[in-house]
């Protein structure tokens, strides 16, 4: 095993992370590389600066929740509360970011964060139309006019509220 | 990912997003995205009891299907009446992976999806006896994994109304596939030391049906059960034992079903008061879970919940909801008996075409 107790991260754009390693093997890239004895040096990521600074503080607030799980401090419970409500509200208003931290949880493997960020996409979109679905994922429309009608006609019912 | 969001998605929106394009209307047909899609929904899952009701009259009581509204059951006061919002009410079963099955007559069977709406009648059934010589109908719902489609089997049991005899070795099966809208007669197998006689209400998991039986002759206090399954793929049924200690316990005291993801048996210890948890992690290898600490005036196990939970009864008719991690107790404020819970999913299989 390795002898330090953190790891480097290398952002994209160059600025680099110190994290206690108890905190990242919450990504699954990472900890195959600790357990590989491959995390010494600086790990380089194509990810910005301002994606794995906001990766990071996840993690740090998810590994300080699990670790208090046991005791019953309700003030601490709040604070953390409010902190993902928070974290809710910013990456749901920037699309920008939602999107960097997809890709982001999706290449390091932490598969709570980005279950997280998949439901508040899913939140996001429910309620749109068929159109303005496609505008969102960039998607041709390929069905014909007739078509596209006779498969709205199998469940008129959800098109109305 | 783009698949992972939109299994997030509820069935209403998919419904809607069918039409976006070709490949998303495809995607949502198949049985694979259906059955990734109601896995994502478990937290929206919400909860249905179906119970016999003797507050208003007890000279009359009437069974309820209730529909708790909030999936989490933070607020059980809202809750509505299913049938309501059921297309027909006739001898309601389920809802299996979404879906409720009713019996309209014997030989008419309807699906009915509540996410999708869709109301579907099956082919009528080739039944070698008349309607009324019916005596009970066990039946299994599920994927086929191998083929990748959903199957529903059928067994039919008959008897004798003018002798009064249960006609054990005159059953037959039926195999209904939904990818060719036709049903199919299945004959291989010896019912005759199962008790098929009770309503049986089955357990899917990993592409078979559980149902637990009686086995072997009838006896009021001593009687030992099997769970027999059917695997949806090779179409074969196969018995499996369950733990030991089922061999010294009463019938009522006992509940199948699964227990994170686990075929398990929650059973009641009369006498230390407490309830066990056996889960089968290894196929034909028990293993019990834990045991709860002593609970005070219960007296029966009445089926798994989410997230550890699970619901018992206590010895004067109320449900009670069991936290094993909390030794927390919530009253559900309804007093009857017979309850059975079930997990109300939205699927989004179509019963369309």
């Amino acid at each position: 095993m390795a002898t330090t107790s953190t790891v480097k991260l290398r952002s994209g754009d160059n600025e680099v992370f110190e994290v206690e390693k108890q905190v990242m093997i919450q990504s699954g890239t990472i900890r195959n590389m600790i357990e590989d004895d491959a995390a010494d040096g600086e790990i380089p990521l194509q990810i910005s600066s301002r994606n794995l600074a906001k990766v990071v503080e996840w993690c740090k607030c998810m590994q300080h929740r699990d670790r208090n799980n046991n005791n019953d401090n309700k003030e601490e419970e709040e604070e953390e509360e409010e902190w993902e409500k928070k974290f809710d509200e910013e990456v749901s208003e920037d699309k920008d970011l939602h999107f960097g931290l997809l890709l982001a949880a999706n290449y390091l493997e932490i598969p709570a964060l980005l279950h997280r960020l998949c439901q508040l996409a899913a939140d996001i979109v429910k309620g749109k139309t068929p159109e303005e679905i496609r505008r969102t994922f960039n998607i041709k429309k390929d069905f014909t006019p007739e078509e596209e009608e006779a498969v709205m006609d199998e469940h008129g019912w959800a098109f109305h509220d | 990912m783009v698949v992972e969001i939109l299994s997030k998605f509820p069935v209403k929106s998919l419904l809607r997003f069918r039409c976006v394009c070709k490949s998303w209307y495809e995607l949502f047909e198949s049985p694979s995205f259906i059955s990734k899609h109601l896995k994502a929904g478990n937290s929206n899952t919400r909860l249905i009891l179906r119970y016999v009701d003797s507050s208003d009259d007890p000279e009359f009581p009437r069974l309820r299907d209730c529909l708790f509204l909030d999936p989490t059951l933070a607020n059980i006061s809202l809750e509505e009446d299913l049938l309501l919002l059921m297309p027909i009410d006739d001898h309601l079963r389920g809802p299996f992976e979404g879906l409720f099955i009713m019996f309209i007559g014997g030989d008419e069977i309807a699906l009915y999806n509540r996410a999708t709406r869709d109301l579907k009648f099956l082919p009528k059934l080739t039944l070698i006896d008349n309607l009324e010589s019916i005596y009970t109908i066990m039946f299994g719902l599920g994927l086929d994994p191998k083929c990748n489609y959903y199957k529903l089997v059928y067994i039919v049991t008959y008897h004798d109304s003018e002798l009064g005899e249960v006609l054990n070795d005159s059953r037959q099966v039926f195999i209904y596939s939904f990818s060719d809208n036709s049903w199919r007669n299945f004959q291989v197998f010896e019912f005759g030391t199962y008790d098929l006689n009770e309503v049986l209400d089955c357990t899917y998991h990993n592409g078979a049906c559980h149902w637990l039986v009686p086995f072997g002759p009838f006896h009021p206090l001593c009687c030992h059960y099997v769970i027999l399954s059917f695997d949806m793929s090779d179409e074969v049924f196969e018995e499996i034992q369950g733990p030991n200690c089922l061999l010294e316990i009463a019938p009522e005291h006992t509940v199948f079903g699964l227990y994170n993801d686990s075929l398990s048996f929650l059973v009641f210890d009369e006498r230390e008061s407490c309830f066990d948890i056996w889960t089968m992690k290894e196929r034909y290898h028990w293993t019990k879970e834990f045991s709860t600490t002593p609970i005070l005036a219960v007296d029966a196990p009445i089926g798994f919940w989410k997230n550890d939970t699970f619901f018992i009864g206590s010895n004067t008719e109320e449900l009670l909801l069991y936290d094993p991690n909390s030794e927390e107790i919530i009253d559900f404020q309804h007093k009857g008996c017979c309850f059975t819970i079930f997990f109300d999913k939205e699927s989004l299989f179509t019963l369309k075409g």
